[in-house]
């Protein structure tokens, strides 16, 4: 039920429509959605800005009136959110079956302004990351939600997703010290997956990107050992092959080619999301190579059990935090460009446009409307 | 035909955009020193509505009025109290005339425009400049040497929904622009042909090929081409048409269709019809990489960008209507008085006028040849 229909029903019924819904079905009121268990929690309704992608490859920055929390919710007044660009470029196009409009994001940090009665473990005040969607402010259920370290800034911070995403991956990829990896893209994912890989041990570690323009971004001290464009690797000498093959595309066609640089009983790391579908052989891609391939989507995730290999969100990214915070992982040099979330139109258009050079664009939604939302109708 | 309903909610409002005007508007700069006197000339319908766009535009004024037959002229003379001369020769003689508005039929411009030039006095033409190119050449040279100001009717720039949609091209909304289409289907009658369409003024030049220079591409076509020229910024570099005359009693055509090119590559085609006894249909349609825009009947605009533009979210139409009634050829005519007074350059010169005709031109001779033919370029470098 939205507000349109709520007036429409009274219209109906009533034959009457009081003033201050008279204005439901315009303007501002236009935005909000009311499902009916809201109304019954009676949550606020509060005025925030968002980025709404109305149809395929069109994004825009509107402001919205949002609905509060409910009692197992944090509200985030929120700093900076990240646009993961391979990703987010993939669900702009529509190619993985997401339908629009469409709410982007999923990483993300801010400063708690209120929480539910059910959450005990943040308290206003508390600087946060997690799950948060490009959008201020929002509400964050508190399993997506951790505390930042003080020595962590909110720009690093803002990684915490895709850290996460990267990490689960590691860890059911269970390397072992001194294997080598081929990491194939060198977007966002494929650049932690180097930085992180190596902080698992993993030796040397060779990144593959269509151009040679992440070249520098991903070989460093704390990233990869060696840039090769795809095409440099595809006319490589044949070599025995790696001991991991970690795919970070989301190509639909890449096993085979993951498949052909992986060593004999070498494991090929799905972690990119795949969109499209793609012919593969499961003699000449798996079964006569001997590889193992493992899937290690973010959707693969365990929610509450702990096993080798298979650690929850929440282990996921404390250690994400941690590892930042004493120095190990290094993100800030992927930080490519700040954007104001109003300009939105314009950086989504030119993220269409596939410029190799950008790797992570953080939205800075410090700037956007008041520091704290205001209430204009308290439930 | 005039203001009929739209029966759909038009989502924005003109008063919203009214900032359109005040950017580049000569009237909200300029002081208005001295009115320039004007004389209009032709009596037929076009000749006295041009006569009263005269008396309306603030910075000038209505000299005379002429005509070869005095019977169509001395009704307005007499209610504007101007002189009513049947002599166009004692006209351009007179002192008390600046500049000269004909409103005649097309084979007359040449002559009686190259005379107001050699008697000093500045031209306003109706559209089209001339028949053809040679003509117009002729026009433009004499306008140029005798150094009198030159301007011709496309006083459709001035509508507000047109300005609008240069507004919005101009500031990238739509991209590149990689096309354009006009839509031009209605019934024009046999009354029109003979003369216009309340038949005060009879003749028949309209049917004839030699005097019109051509149907309904040089006589209403020409219009949208030439505010197409303005919104975009493109000029038409080659062109090809069809046509025939088919349910008119007339040498010219009734019906054309037309493909072109811009010179940024761009393409476009026309498809328009004068024996259409459905309702009118009046389209002109620009689209570029990142959007589309649509003039229809009724000042109507229809938008889709892909980019946000002012109050306008981005990905989904929207119908801008609602647009104030203005008399787009008295401000037209306006604009030229200010700007002649004050020694400024003028809107529409002799160059929108001549690469009009050479388009139009391209397009008749290219069906003959049976080929595209390129547009020949204006020849004078600008002042």
């Amino acid at each position: 039920m939205n507000s349109q229909n709520i007036k429409n029903t009274l219209k109906r019924y009533k034959q009457y429509v009081p003033p201050f819904l008279g204005r439901l079905g315009t303007g501002i009121w236009k935005s909000l959605e009311i499902p009916l268990g809201a109304l019954l929690e009676r949550r606020a309704i509060l005025k925030g800005q968002r980025i709404v992608w109305p149809v395929a490859e069109v994004a825009d920055f509107e402001r919205a009136l949002l609905l509060g929390p409910t009692s197992s919710d944090a509200l985030v007044q929120v700093d900076f959110t990240l646009i993961s660009p391979g990703t987010e470029r993939a669900q702009l196009q529509g190619l993985v079956g997401n339908d629009f409009p469409y709410y982007a994001g999923y990483s993300g940090c801010g400063e708690v302004i209120s929480v539910g009665k059910n959450i005990t473990r943040f308290q206003k005040g508390d600087r946060v990351a997690g799950r948060i969607p490009h959008k201020s402010p929002a509400t964050v259920q508190e399993q997506y939600l951790f505390r930042i370290p003080e020595n962590v800034s909110m720009e690093q911070a803002a990684f915490i997703e895709l850290g996460i995403i990267v990490l689960q991956g590691i860890h059911k990829a269970q390397i072992q010290p001194g294997e080598s990896a081929l990491v194939l893209g060198q977007g966002l994912i494929g650049q932690l997956a180097n930085r992180l890989s190596r902080i698992a041990g993993a030796a040397p570690i060779i990144a593959v990107a269509r151009s040679k323009a992440k070249e520098k971004a991903a070989v460093n001290d704390w990233g990869a050992d060696e840039f090769l464009t795809s095409d440099e690797l595809n006319e490589a000498e044949p070599s025995d092959g790696y001991d991991l093959v970690i795919e970070t595309t989301g190509d639909a066609n890449i096993l085979p080619i993951a498949s052909r640089f992986a060593r004999k009983g070498g494991r090929i790391i799905g972690l990119g999301t795949p969109r499209g579908r793609g012919r593969i052989s499961l003699g000449q891609n798996g079964a006569r190579p001997g590889v193992r391939i493992i899937g290690a989507h973010i959707s693969g995730i365990p929610q509450y059990e702990r096993a080798p290999g298979l650690w929850t969100y929440q282990s996921e990214g404390r250690l994400f935090l941690d590892l930042v915070a004493r120095h190990k992982l290094m993100v800030d040099d992927l930080i490519s460009q700040k954007a104001d979330p109003m300009s939105a139109n314009s950086v989504y258009e030119s993220l269409l446009n596939e410029n190799p050079g950008i790797i992570g664009v953080l939205f800075d939604w410090r700037s956007c409307g008041p520091r704290r939302a205001k209430f204009n109708f308290k439930g | 035909m005039a203001n009929a309903t739209p029966s759909f909610r038009i989502t924005k409002k003109w008063h919203k955009w009214k900032i359109l005007y005040d950017n580049e508007a000569i009237e909200d700069t300029v002081l208005l020193k001295k009115r320039l006197r004007i004389a209009a000339v032709g009596g037929g319908d076009i000749g006295i509505r041009n006569a009263n766009s005269i008396k309306a535009a603030q910075a000038a004024e209505l000299a005379a009025v002429c005509d070869i037959d005095p019977a169509v002229i001395r009704d307005l003379a007499k209610s504007y109290d101007v002189p009513a001369i049947t002599d166009y020769d004692r006209l351009i003689a007179r002192s008390d005339v600046d500049a000269v508005f004909l409103s005649i039929p097309h084979h007359l411009h040449t002559q009686m425009a190259i005379q107001a030039a050699l008697a000093k006095k500045h031209v306003l033409l109706e559209k089209p400049l001339a028949t053809n190119s040679q003509e117009a050449t002729k026009i433009v040279e004499a306008c140029r040497a005798a150094g009198v100001r030159l301007t011709v009717n496309f006083s459709f720039r001035y509508r507000p929904v047109i300005e609008l949609a240069r507004r919005l091209i101009k500031d990238d909304i739509l991209g590149k622009i990689s096309g354009t289409q006009i839509n031009l289907f209605q019934l024009k009658g046999t009354k029109y042909w003979a003369g216009g369409f309340t038949g005060r003024a009879t003749g028949d030049w309209r049917r004839s090929k030699e005097k019109a220079g051509g149907g309904v591409l040089i006589n209403t076509i020409c219009h949208a081409l030439d505010y197409l020229r303005y919104c975009t910024g493109l000029e038409v570099t080659r062109a090809f048409s069809e046509y025939g005359t088919y349910a008119s009693p007339v040498e010219v055509e009734d019906a054309i269709t037309m493909s072109y090119q811009y010179n940024n590559g761009a393409i476009g085609s026309i498809a328009s019809s004068t024996f259409w006894h459905a309702n009118k249909r009046d389209e002109v349609l620009v689209w570029g990489t990142h959007g589309s825009l649509r003039i229809e009947e009724n000042n109507v605009l229809r938008l889709w960008s892909s980019r946000p533009w002012k109050s306008l979210s981005p990905g989904k139409e929207h119908l801008l209507g609602d647009f104030p009634q203005v008399d787009y050829t008295s401000k037209w005519i306006d604009r030229f008085a200010r700007a002649v007074e004050n020694g400024l350059p003028h809107d529409i010169t002799g160059r929108d006028g001549w690469i009009n005709n050479a388009v139009i031109e391209a397009a008749y001779r290219s069906r003959d040849q049976r080929r595209a033919l390129s547009v020949e370029s204006y020849p004078w470098q600008e002042l």
